[in-house]
């Protein structure tokens, strides 16, 4: 019954810990490596006009967050002008004014992609523009044509479009295509008839202009392909292949037929797009990113505190793993050194002085207590008083070891300040009584396990990995906790007893 | 052998563990709140003069450093005595005198010690050395056990006592501790004394352990060690099966001593009994402790609960 009890607790608990730590790997994106890099890009699109002095209207599209991208830091630069932004279509719309522009201007417009690492939901279900067809009657009447071939050769919408498309762009087109068509071929032009004769025909196309982000340089060309509302949601064709997909890397800048800048007042002279790819660790990009959304479990996080906080906690994150080894040394490998938990304090005091220096300090403090603890054993002194006198004598020790350090140019001696005086002094205490109940040999057995676990403790707890995992991943504590409830539970042999009572286990003669 | 097949082979012969003794008995049968009728052995001693069983005779007990100021004048007339924490384990901070030279008293180690020794000695007993946890403590003076003859020759300095584990009303194991030049007089196994395993029904001793390893002969004496005869045996069984109930505690290790002239006396209780008795008996606790648990022992008289255990574990039902 209380095994049964202490199951389903420790199951519980490492599955909300489980749980919580999947979620937030697979949902929020938290990297299990804290150097896991990342790309995210740097856009920068710039916009050159010649004003006819006079009022001059400059406006271009603004890129919004996709299901796949956020778009981070928007900025312009364009000092001469007021900068409004308007919602046009499924666009929003960057609108420059000035009242008496003259000469060459230029219009800088800058951004940061980052790829998603949750799946945001869709955001518009329903196309919001309105579904303009522009075609002639004659050529309505073309496109009805088209549509009913294409049907015919299709199994369903999406490989309906996808044939439509094909028979738009393949060299040998009907003279319908061509008709239509006219001598522009480029794939905007394509997109967009594509689109028209789907309109017409009663399906919801556009065309998509975007950017393809593995192409970095300078002179970024503009990309276009097909999106068509198919089912529930919105489905890219590509418009070089007319297959229902396009590459991960394209970016999504403005949808519909409407050209990227328009300029009233002015001559447009040139616009030119560049892509930077810049590296970022998934962590940054992660936490970023849940800033910019607003994530629960992001913004309630460990990474939310203050920079000292946050530096306490990566330690005391740790010291649970150390414990976590600690009782299974005790209970399952039947190992023991001094005091319960006192290798995971020694361990902790390592991490002001690193583990060599650490280990070195800690013995010859250590010996000194001994020699000064026997010495004050002829004295015959009471218990307290005794250890009263002993903390004083480390701490006398310990202060002379960073003066003379000091002196000597002796960098790690000077971070010996937050050594704990009171674990070493209980340490000493601990070994002294070991010493006079079961002999020097023993305590000095005990005393070297104790270091010896107590550097593992420390290598463990200062690993960089570990240190991510129980920072980022806090709930993995629960994890180690029912681990620790099935160790509390486990009434089998410790490591130690097979040997211990090994004669016991050979069959009788 | 493999690790595997040792752990079968332990798990065979009923070989209680560290574990299993603690989260399958104590834990279970011992409460937390019982630990201090044991673990103060000046308690325990009243507890067992109440339940009408034996002990070593008080002579003086110290509670506050104050008192200690007294010990010559209430102790100088014990030839031989006793001093113990009271809330000590494993034997620590016991001090047996026996006699004088000079001013001096004569320690069974042959070795000397002044008064203001014994004062420091009981002083730190008092400030808590020997206690579990180093809280306050108190000193015991005590009647200075003479053992019975028959362990003459296979002891070594020190007093050798039997320790019975009683579980749940009935005594399931017992062990003959011989105290050796090594353990300086303690009957402590882990600290070089001779653990022998005993054969519940007849009261002898069987096989030996020492530092871990099968022995016929006292190390010091060479005195053959096995087929003793214990004198009282069944008396012994009889304090043993009424601990149960005297503390409440199911699972305890009771400590005896035979003197040659009071017969048997309980030393003290533990409700941490220690697992090397296994060794010396070369059987496992964990089989013994599950027969007792299939029957319903708890109504029946102190004779018939040592009647079931003479009959369940003497060495010819075992075998």
């Amino acid at each position: 019954m209380r095994n049964l009890h202490v199951y389903i607790l420790a199951a519980a608990l490492a599955a909300i810990g489980f749980g919580v730590a999947a979620y937030k790997y697979f949902v929020i994106g938290l990297p299990l490596r804290e150097k896991a890099a990342v790309s995210a890009w740097e856009v920068e699109s710039e916009i050159r006009v010649t004003a006819n002095g006079g009022p001059l209207k400059l406006s271009m599209f603004e890129p919004d967050d996709s299901r796949e991208y956020s778009v981070l830091d928007k900025r312009v630069a364009a000092p001469e002008f007021g900068i409004s932004i308007a919602p046009e279509g499924a666009n929003r719309r960057l609108n420059l004014t000035a009242r008496d522009a003259k000469g060459p201007l230029v219009a800088r417009q800058r951004f940061l992609v980052r790829r998603n690492t949750a799946r945001a939901p869709e955001r518009r279900q329903v196309p919001p523009f309105a579904q303009e067809i522009t075609l002639s009657q004659t050529a309505q009447t073309i496109a009805r044509t088209l549509y009913v071939a294409a049907h015919a050769k299709s199994a369903d919408a999406t490989t309906l479009v996808s044939v439509l498309l094909r028979g738009l762009i393949s060299p040998a087109r009907s003279e319908n295509v061509r008709f239509l068509l006219g001598d522009d071929r480029s794939p905007q032009k394509i997109a967009m008839l594509a689109a028209q004769i789907l309109r017409v025909n009663g399906m919801i196309a556009r065309a998509v202009h975007g950017i393809d982000l593995s192409k970095t340089g300078v002179t970024a060309e503009i990309r276009t392909w097909l999106e068509a509302h198919v089912g529930e949601h919105w489905q890219a064709f590509s418009v070089a292949t007319g297959e229902s997909r396009v590459p991960a890397s394209y970016f999504a800048w403005w949808r519909g037929d409407a050209p990227f800048v328009k300029v009233d007042g002015g001559k447009f002279e040139r616009r030119r797009v560049s892509i930077t790819r810049v590296e970022e660790t998934v962590l940054r990009q992660t936490l970023a990113l849940g800033k910019h959304t607003g994530a629960f479990l992001t913004n309630y996080s460990l990474y939310s505190l203050p920079a000292i906080q946050r530096a306490v906690f990566r330690v005391i994150m740790t010291i649970p793993i150390g414990v976590f080894m600690l009782v299974v040394l005790r209970n399952i490998v039947g190992l023991r050194g001094v005091g319960t938990f006192m290798p995971v304090l020694i361990a902790l005091s390592f991490r002001e002085t690193h583990l060599l220096w650490g280990l070195v300090l800690f013995s010859v403090a250590l010996a000194a207590g001994l020699l000064v603890r026997l010495y004050f054993d002829h004295l015959k002194l009471l218990l307290v008083a005794r250890l009263g006198a002993i903390v004083m004598f480390v701490i006398l020790f310990l202060a002379a070891v960073t003066v003379l350090s000091d002196k000597l140019k002796f960098e790690p001696g000077l971070s010996v300040a937050l050594f704990p005086l009171v674990i070493l002094t209980m340490t000493i205490e601990r070994v002294s009584v070991i010493w006079d109940e079961s002999g020097p040999a023993e305590a000095i057995r005990l005393a070297v396990l104790s270091l010896i676990i107590a550097a593992f403790c420390y290598l463990l707890m200062a690993a960089r990995p570990v240190q991510h995992i129980f920072f980022a991943f806090p709930e993995m504590v629960l994890v180690l906790m029912a681990l620790t409830l099935l160790i509390g539970r486990y009434t089998g042999y410790r490591l130690s007893e097979l040997v211990r009572f090994k004669v016991l286990a050979e069959p009788r003669s | 052998m493999t690790p595997w097949q040792i752990a079968r082979g332990l798990e065979a012969a009923g070989v209680l563990g560290m574990n299993g003794r603690n989260g399958d008995y104590i834990l279970q049968c011992n409460p937390r709140k019982l630990y201090p009728l044991v673990d103060d052995k000046l308690v325990t001693k009243e507890l067992a003069q109440r339940a009408g069983l034996a002990t070593p005779e008080l002579y003086a007990a110290f509670r506050y450093s104050g008192e200690i100021r007294r010990a010559r004048e209430l102790l100088d007339k014990y030839e031989n005595f006793v001093v113990k924490p009271a809330n000590g384990s494993r034997g620590n901070g016991i001090l047996v005198i026996k006699g004088r030279v000079g001013d001096s008293l004569r320690l069974a180690s042959h070795r000397l010690m002044n008064w203001d020794d014994l004062r420091f000695h009981m002083q730190n007993t008092l400030s808590g050395i020997y206690s579990l946890g180093g809280q306050q403590d108190s000193v015991i003076a005590e009647y200075c056990v003479e053992f019975d003859r028959v362990f003459e020759t296979i002891t070594h300095l020190g007093v050798p006592d039997i320790r019975l584990i009683a579980y749940n009303g009935v005594p399931v194991m017992g062990m003959l501790r011989l105290p050796t030049s090594e353990s300086e007089g303690k009957a402590n196994l882990h600290q070089g004394a001779i653990g022998a395993g005993i054969d519940l029904a007849s009261g002898r001793t069987l096989t030996a352990v020492w530092r871990n390893s099968v022995v016929h002969q006292h190390p010091d004496t060479l005195a053959e060690v096995s087929g003793i005869q214990i004198p009282h045996f069944d008396r012994m069984l009889e304090i043993a099966a009424g601990c149960n109930a005297m503390t409440g505690l199911g699972y305890v290790g009771v400590d005896l001593v035979l003197d040659r002239t009071k017969g048997p006396l309980m030393l003290e209780l533990n409700a941490r009994p220690g697992l090397n008795i296994q060794i010396a008996n070369q059987a496992g606790l964990a089989g013994r402790l599950k027969a007792v648990d299939r029957v319903d022992v708890g109504k029946n008289s102190v004779a018939e609960r040592v009647a079931f255990a003479k009959e369940m574990f003497g060495v010819r039902a075992v075998n």
